[in-house]
């Protein structure tokens, strides 16, 4: 019935084309398995060259889609965001994973578990974010997040030898599922309420009429805490800090980077633009998940004593300061502070993740404080970038971090939400100081006679891959106007249609 | 719109009181005399010689959880077969697509082992 | 002469002499150590060309308020949001730049004449340590000048957390938590007020105005002290908007300074940084706060400065006699020059919140005296710590008799330190004093009682380390050697220089110090609304 109504073209050229880069990756994902059966044990990396080459393929259709998605329009009969929103994104995630890929197979091999499926699995949790990212209907959005979903829970329980590993599997298994199960429940309002799936209707059947209806905030309440688990914003973080330390480190990296930007992207996507009309209803909350995280996260972060858990809390307090973009809705400055925030958080905390991944020697990974004492009296340039990353992280000029920082605060004050920023300023400083600590940890010189941990060599793409980082992490912080104009355009031919930034 | 639904709502009452009403009946007015054969799980079988919580082989699992995949992925041939011919050639490379994925996850499958019963 | 970008030059050349460190190898300590020293002095030269180049009447020859800058350089930076890479000096940052070029110098001359614990390291965080002030100076955009402001913290937290004593660790992170906390309030107050200036511009044709971070732009917009709804914070001090954002300004500022009761950071991270940091860490930064104070406290915020004049020079009198007092009370001659510091630091603020020329004039004096005086005491500090091996006052004396070079340098710093008529300080205090009392009479008389403990103080320890009978175990140490006799004897000579013949100074600094104290004194725009209440 559904398709009779629309008057498909066959074959849908411009709808496929829509869908370029998730093709190509979906298509690398099946040549992957069947390479990884002829491919000897010791010629894995052979596979994740192949990944690169996919992924870069599909960064070149990224592009090409931004120039060619200037005209924002649904495709596959509205359920397909085609704007620069999602391209925007996706552009992100692709670099995400392919810096993630990069780095992978010394540190597989280093831990054992350098399998053909690692790099078809990277490539699938990749294809859910994209999809994520453009997903403009409910069922798509849940599409893109059980893709993503299923796949990471197989990667965190990677190194299947060990309890830790299985733990997070396990932990994140269940309670991603039962986000997801909350997730559904309030799309399954939404659609009661508003009778469609598709994000386009939905804001068409809500104009006019005040959001009042319980059903649909009910609907709202749910989706929000579905999201809010999946970016792991507090009080929804509790498998946070569990999963990423005990996942291997190089799953941990684009964990927490890639998901959280797709996330984000599709919250935005729904919440700011798609339930525009209502935002006195939902903003509140959204604030209030924001101040939670930014306390939550950056108090918590203050005590541990495993690098991979800081980060985790870091993690759930950075997703506060995204959340305050979207808390300020319906103000565009918001969606282009988020995105501006997004790009950053991903180059800085890809870097930060990917120097414990290239450290980490055999056997355990690396984790514990103690790990990384005396670091830059052996690796001065990795330390050097470790620094340069959590600086940014602590939102120090000239790094990505300031900037970001600077555009949501900028937001809260332009929408006369000023406690946002004095929450965001004041967890800041406490930031800093966990931040620092493991900062001086690494240029702290070792005793005589004090053993170090064992760190890895850099090789040739670890290497990279942080240099990667951190000229991205420095772009960000400088050449501001770069990424700040293509989140002005991407914010700016969102689909469904917004309030035009002034 | 809502009240759409009502008819539903009412049949679901009506099922639900049926079930519980006649149960209710059979336990208030028929006879029960039990005896030590009548407690069996069959009555009239073979007399079980353990337990049936033991641990099975995971090739079971594996097995049964292929045969699910594949099988519920072939019943989207199903609403394919009813508009083929609307589809046209599109269609069918489509579900030539889709085929190929089937036979080449299958393949997966096989090379890894998971089709063979002793490991 | 203004096709050429000098003042990007002054940013450049040590960001591209840090560059070039990192071709050396990191064993060739030699070549680095000269490649800093030749990198700092090249900023030395190109600073003293602009000040012999500034133009002394072009900030008198400008009517109306606004802030005459020179050698401007202006490019789009963020379009989107309206800041721009803007820089230019006035007479205030040419001096302060001065003296920033000069410390750094010092600085790298100081580590080119010691062994050095990875020198490359060190040298790399040096030159960026001096991009980052000079930047801090240089900018006349709000968003650029706070970006160099919070980087600058970032090679500091590597020089102090790499290189100091045992406690190093915690006073690092003290001196970062602490400033980051003023700064981040600032950015907020930043924002602020440009969003406000952006909503006065609105017209018809351009309904949302138009957003600057430009330092000339905001002095001028109205808009900033306009809002009059007042704002309470748990139902206490309702203050106007402006008033909360200079509040913000000035807590960045009177962290940086420190004044007290903000000044808890500075003994910590003073007395256990070496001395070769503290050439510059205390040389220029605390100067930065003051500048602050000057550059964006008084022009941007002129009713909320009258507003909150006695509360600042209230804190700068606390800090004058409360450090002079906390001076008197140590026994680590580090920390007794530390808290000397802040002492003289609290004259600054007095000088610049009398809010007239003779003050801020007095300010500006007293900034490059006390950079050249505290640079030459830890100097000092430091020598007789490496022949000595102690820093208490008491395991101290009759240093004399082993090393007559030290004293004699050391007798001239201590009589500029306590401003006796004839050295620098004097003609600074003098001229502080004098604005003050302009401005209000009981502060002053209560900060003329901080000379009085200063005199005591900086006596006290001369007379203790450098007269009385030798201790025994103290017979072996050596005089100053050569290089670090000449560290010393241009910053001896300078303080004298200054003493008798400190016109230059005024005369650069005179027409710009004019506009300051218009700027101060009077509000943007002709609007009836924005009179502010005056001060006590």
């Amino acid at each position: 019935m559904l398709l009779a109504t629309q008057n498909l073209q066959f074959p849908p050229t411009r709808d496929l084309i829509g869908l370029l880069p998730e093709l190509i990756l979906s298509g690398a994902f099946v040549i992957l398995l069947m390479l990884d059966l002829v491919t000897p044990p010791s010629r894995r990396s052979l596979l994740a060259a192949v990944s690169l080459v996919a992924l870069a393929a599909a960064m070149g259709a990224v592009v090409w889609g931004w120039f060619d998605a200037d005209h924002a329009r649904t495709i596959y009969a509205g359920s397909f965001a085609y704007d620069r929103f999602g391209r925007f994104v996706d552009g992100i995630v692709i670099a995400s994973a392919a810096l993630t890929v990069a780095i992978s197979p010394d540190y597989l091999n280093r831990r054992g578990l350098h399998f053909g499926e690692y790099y078809a699995l990277i490539l699938a949790a990749t294809v859910g974010m994209m999809l994520l990212a453009g997903a403009a209907s409910l069922i798509v959005i849940f599409l893109g997040i059980e893709l993503l979903s299923i796949s990471l829970y197989i990667l965190s329980g990677f190194a299947h030898t060990e309890t830790r590993s299985q733990e997070a599997a396990l932990k994140y298994l269940l309670l991603g599922g039962f986000a997801s199960g909350i997730l559904l429940y309030g799309m399954a309002l939404i659609y009661g309420a508003t009778g469609h799936t598709q994000l386009t209707l939905i804001k068409q059947s809500l104009a006019g009429s005040s959001g009042t209806d319980p059903l649909f905030l009910v609907g709202v309440g749910l989706l929000f805490v579905g999201f809010a688990f999946k970016v792991s914003a507090a009080p929804f973080h509790w498998w946070t800090p569990d999963v990423y330390q005990g996942a291997p480190t190089s799953v941990t990296t684009f964990m927490s980077v890639a998901t959280k930007v797709a996330a984000f992207a599709s919250l935005i996507r729904v919440f700011t633009y798609t339930f525009a009309d209502s935002t006195d209803k939902w903003t509140g909350i959204v604030a209030f998940v924001a101040i939670i995280s930014m306390v939550v996260g950056n108090v918590a972060a203050l005590t541990q004593t495993s690098l991979k858990r800081m980060l985790a809390y870091s993690g759930i307090a950075q997703a506060g300061y995204i959340l305050i973009g979207v808390a300020v809705s319906p103000d565009p400055l918001g969606t282009v502070g988020s995105l501006y925030y997004l790009a950053a958080y991903a180059a800085t905390n890809l870097g930060a993740f990917a120097v414990i991944t290239v450290l980490a020697g055999r056997g355990e990974d690396l984790d514990s404080y103690d790990g990384i004492r005396g670091l830059a009296y052996r690796r001065p340039y990795t330390a050097a970038a470790m620094a340069f990353f959590l600086f940014s992280l602590g939102g120090f000029p000239p790094t990505a971090g300031f900037f970001a920082k600077f555009l949501v605060f900028s937001a809260a004050i332009h929408a006369h939400a000023v406690y946002l920023a004095l929450w965001g300023i004041g967890t800041s400083v406490i930031s800093i100081f966990y931040y620092l600590r493991v900062g001086l940890l690494m240029y702290t010189r070792p005793k005589e006679g004090e053993e170090t941990y064992p760190w890895a060599r850099t090789s040739l793409a670890g290497g990279g891959v942080l240099a990667a980082s951190a000229a991205g992490t420095l772009v960000l912080g400088i050449l501001v106007f770069l990424i700040y104009t293509a989140a002005v355009s991407a914010q700016h031919g969102v689909l469904p249609v917004p309030q035009q930034l002034a | 719109m809502l009240s759409d639904y009502a008819p539903i709502l009412v049949f679901l009452g009506i099922c639900v009181a049926f079930g519980v009403g006649v149960q209710a009946l059979s336990a208030a007015v028929g006879p029960r005399k039990p005896t030590p054969e009548k407690e069996l799980p069959y009555e009239s079988g073979i007399v079980p010689l353990e337990s049936a919580r033991r641990r099975f082989s995971v090739s079971f699992y594996v097995t049964a959880m292929l045969f699910i995949i594949f099988d519920v992925e072939s019943i989207f041939l199903f609403p394919w077969a009813t508009i083929v011919r609307d589809l046209k050639i599109f269609g069918l490379v489509e579900m030539g697509i889709f085929i190929a994925t089937l036979f080449i996850a299958l393949i997966y499958v096989w090379a890894k082992g998971a089709l063979r019963w002793e490991f | 002469m203004h096709s050429i970008p000098w003042l990007t030059l002054v940013l450049v050349v040590p960001l591209g002499t840090a560059l070039l460190l990192q071709l050396l190898p990191r064993t060739a300590a030699g070549a680095i150590k000269a490649t800093t020293v030749a990198g700092t002095l090249a900023v030395a030269g190109i600073v003293a060309g602009l000040l012999i180049a500034f133009n002394q009447s072009a900030a008198s020859s400008t009517p109306g308020r606004g802030l005459t800058l020179q050698f401007q350089e202006r490019h789009s930076w963020i379009p989107g949001i309206g800041a721009s890479y803007h820089l230019g000096l006035d007479g205030l940052s040419g001096w302060l730049l001065a003296l920033d070029a000069a410390v750094f110098l010092i600085g790298a001359v100081v580590v080119s004449r010691r062994a050095t614990e990875r020198p490359k390291f060190y040298c790399t965080l040096l030159l960026l340590t001096e991009a980052a002030t000079a930047g801090v100076l240089l900018s006349a955009d709000l968003l650029l000048f706070y970006l160099f402001w919070e980087a600058m913290l970032v090679p500091l937290y590597f020089i102090l957390g790499s290189y100091g004593d045992a406690n190093r660790g915690r006073a690092t992170i003290k001196f970062i938590i602490y400033t980051a906390a003023g700064s981040l309030l600032m950015l907020v107050a930043i924002i602020y007020i440009t969003f406000q200036a952006q909503q006065a511009t609105a017209s018809a044709a351009n309904p949302s105005g138009t957003l600057s971070f430009d330092l000339q732009t905001l002095i001028n917009s109205p808009a900033v002290s306009a809002a009059q709804d007042r704002v309470s914070v748990l139902g206490f001090a309702t203050l106007t908007p402006a008033q909360w954002a200079f509040l913000a300004f000035a807590a960045a500022f009177a962290i940086k300074v420190p004044l007290v009761p903000f000044h808890t950071w500075l003994p910590d991270s003073y007395t256990s940084a070496p001395p070769q940091v503290l050439t510059f860490f205390a040389g220029i930064v605390s100067k930065l706060g003051a500048y602050g104070f000057i550059r964006y406290g008084l022009t941007l915020f002129p009713g909320p400065v009258h507003h909150f004049q006695w509360l600042l020079m209230s804190l700068a009198v606390v800090s004058i006699v409360y450090s002079a007092l906390l001076a008197l009370s140590q026994a680590d001659i580090k920390r007794i020059v530390a808290y000397a510091s802040i002492s003289h630091l609290g004259f600054i603020v007095l000088g610049i919140f009398a809010l007239n020329e003779n003050g801020i004039n007095g300010a500006i004096i007293q900034m490059i005296n006390h950079g050249i005086i505290i640079v030459a005491l830890f100097l000092v500090v430091g020598y007789i710590e490496e022949r000595t091996g102690t820093r208490d006052r008491h395991e101290l004396s009759g240093l004399e008799a082993r090393m007559p070079w030290l004293y004699a340098l050391f007798l001239v710093i201590t009589l500029a330190g306590l401003g006796m008529p004839g050295m620098n300080s004097f003609v600074g205090e003098f001229t502080i004093l004098v604005g003050a009392f302009q401005a209000n009479p009981v502060f002053t008389v209560l900060a003329g009682l901080g000379t009085v403990l200063a005199c005591w103080y900086m006596l006290r320890l001369h007379q203790g380390l450098m007269h009385d009978p030798i201790q025994g175990r103290l017979e072996r140490i050596g005089d100053l050697r050569v290089g670090e006799g000449l560290t010393l004897a241009p910053l001896v000579a300078l303080m004298v220089l200054i003493g008798v013949f400190p016109r230059p100074i005024g005369d650069v600094a005179r027409g710009n110090v004019h506009q300051y104290a218009t700027i101060a004194t009077s509000e943007p725009g002709a609007s009836p609304a924005t009179a502010s209440a005056p001060g006590p």
